[in-house]
Parts: structure tokens; sequence; C-alpha cells
């Protein structure tokens, strides 16, 4: 971790003289993250790649001015976030929001109801994932599955997950990049996590 | 101020309010609070009934691990390879900016 800071600050320093490699190995680290989570702000593939191209011309135009007290990745995603918010951002995102914070995240049916002695315990209990251990032929189709049910989430889930889960965006970092508060990130993180557990579930049971 | 509170106006409230604290949660009210859970976010009381129920419920603690596994298979979806095409792009747009 030590040693990857003073890499990144040493690139910095030489892209600040128009150095070329520097500029590429950057580029390179972080712009399948940038993209990927600029994806989940605007609404194609071509807007993200302009999105994070406007990015690095910003890097590039103040590096010098760039004074390493927030780490580059993190300066990266609040400029990316910024641009793209420009670009008009889905304007339903806050409604969105409201309406997943709306009801259960587990089928009712899938408890005992409210006039049963057991109300609230599982009725029909979930079932036990596999090991999947990562190359696992299975680990593979988890992922494709998650993967897939990821692209369908409601966007803002999408873009909470994708930070978290899929970038390793810790969540104070999260709810500054969406303007969103902790406990609505945690609420549009659960919902999205739950959504994809049950389509694993889904597809374990059905498998089986 | 000071006689009002002295006798309270629901004699049993603070021992229903006791009960309703440390009332054990349902699995239905669990699943609902895995995430808070995993993120460190529950009260130490909320936090200590979601550890008592989980330790005795096998329904539970499968639904938490699968949640884990779900993490998991989430966290190992690797980014795309820089399309060559757009890295040129920036590139290009580097040797412009810089002369």
């Amino acid at each position: 971790m030590v040693s990857e800071t003073t890499d990144e600050s040493e690139l910095i320093a030489a892209l600040r003289y128009g150095d070329q490699v520097a500029f590429a190995e950057l580029v390179n680290k972080h712009t399948p993250a940038l993209l990927r989570a600029a994806r989940t702000y605007v609404p194609s593939h071509a807007i993200a790649e302009e999105v994070v191209q406007e990015t690095w011309i910003a890097l590039v135009k103040g590096v010098g001015k760039f004074e390493g007290r927030s780490s580059l990745r993190t300066w990266l995603f609040a400029v990316m976030a910024n641009i793209a918010k420009a670009r008009g951002v889905r304007e339903r995102r806050d409604k969105e929001a409201l309406i997943a914070a709306m009801g259960p995240t587990v089928d009712p049916s899938r408890f005992h109801g409210p006039d049963d002695p057991r109300a609230g315990a599982w009725k029909d209990p979930p079932v036990a994932f596999p090991d999947s251990p990562e190359g696992s032929v299975l680990g593979r189709e988890l992922r494709a599955i998650a993967q897939r049910e990821l692209d369908k989430l409601p966007s803002r889930q999408r873009a909470v997950v994708t930070l978290r889960d899929l970038i390793g965006v810790d969540s104070a970092e999260v709810c500054e990049l969406l303007d969103i508060t902790p406990a609505n990130q945690r609420v549009l993180l659960h919902r999205g996590r739950t959504a994809i557990r049950q389509t694993l579930e889904d597809y374990l049971t059905g498998r089986a | 101020m000071a006689a009002d509170s002295a006798v309270p106006r629901r004699p049993f409230a603070r021992l229903r309010n006791y009960f309703a604290r440390n009332r054990p949660l349902a699995c239905q009210e669990m699943v609902e609070l895995v995430t808070a859970y995993l993120e460190d976010a529950l009260d130490a009381p909320t936090r200590s009934r979601f550890e008592t129920h989980l330790a005795g419920c096998d329904g539970c603690a499968t639904y938490l691990e699968g949640l884990r596994t779900t993490v998991t298979a989430l966290g190992s979806i690797t980014d795309e390879h820089l399309d060559p095409v757009f890295l040129d792009r920036l590139m290009v747009a580097f040797a412009e900016m810089t002369g």
C-alpha cells in the first residue's frame, strides 16, 4: 500500500513534466474502474468514455495544483462524478431512491404469517450456497449471474453496489460521490445486494 | 416538570420499553438488518440481539453466508481490459495538451 502511493506520487511528479509514459501508466491503472463508475451515471458507454476523457484532461491541466492530500483515485472519482453530473444525470434519481427504500427485500411468503405462533420465522429457509472458490466453474457462473443482475438494478442501487463491491470505494467516499446520506447509502447497498443474492439463490435452487 | 416525571403516566412504560428493546428479533427482521450488521452500523443493543438470533438460527446464518458469497462474487467481477482505441484517444489528447 505504501509503495503503491509512493509509485503514484512519482508518476504524478513525472506527469507535471509532460511525461507520456507516466500518463499511460496512470491511465491504464485507473481508467477501467473510472469507466465502470461513470457508466452508472450516464446512459451509454460512449458518454462514459467522454466523461472519463474529460476527467484525464482535467488532471493534466490541474496536475500542477494537485497536492496529493487525497489519493489520486479519490480525486479522479470526485472529478469524474462532477463531470458526469454536469452531463445531465437521470433526473428521477431521488424519487427512485425513495421508492427503493420501500417494501421488504425478502418475499414475505417465505416467513410464517402473523397468525402463526412462529410469526416472522423462516417457513421456506434459504438454501446454502455451495463452496464456489474463485476460478471454479460454479464461481464463474455465480459471477456471470451477479453481473447480469447488477446491470438490471435501478441506477442508484447499481451505482452504490458498483462503487462498493466491484471497485472497493469505502462508504464515506460513496456518500460524497453520490451526494447521499450514510443511511441512504446503506439502504441502496442493502437492496442491491439482496436482489442479487436472491437471483443467485434462484439459480442454485433451479439447478439442484 | 420534576413532579410530572416523578409520577409516570404510564406506570409500566419503562418495563415495556425494556422488553421491547430486548425482545428477540424475528427472521423477517433479521434479513432487513444484515447489511447494517455487515457495515457495523447497528447500535450495540440491536447488534447483540442480532448476534443472539444468528447463533441459534440456521436459516439466518445461511442467509448471511449467502449474502457474503454474493459480495465475493461481485468483487470477483474484473474490469474489462482497457480498449486500445480508447487508450489511443487519451494519448492523442495528452499529446495535444502537452504539445
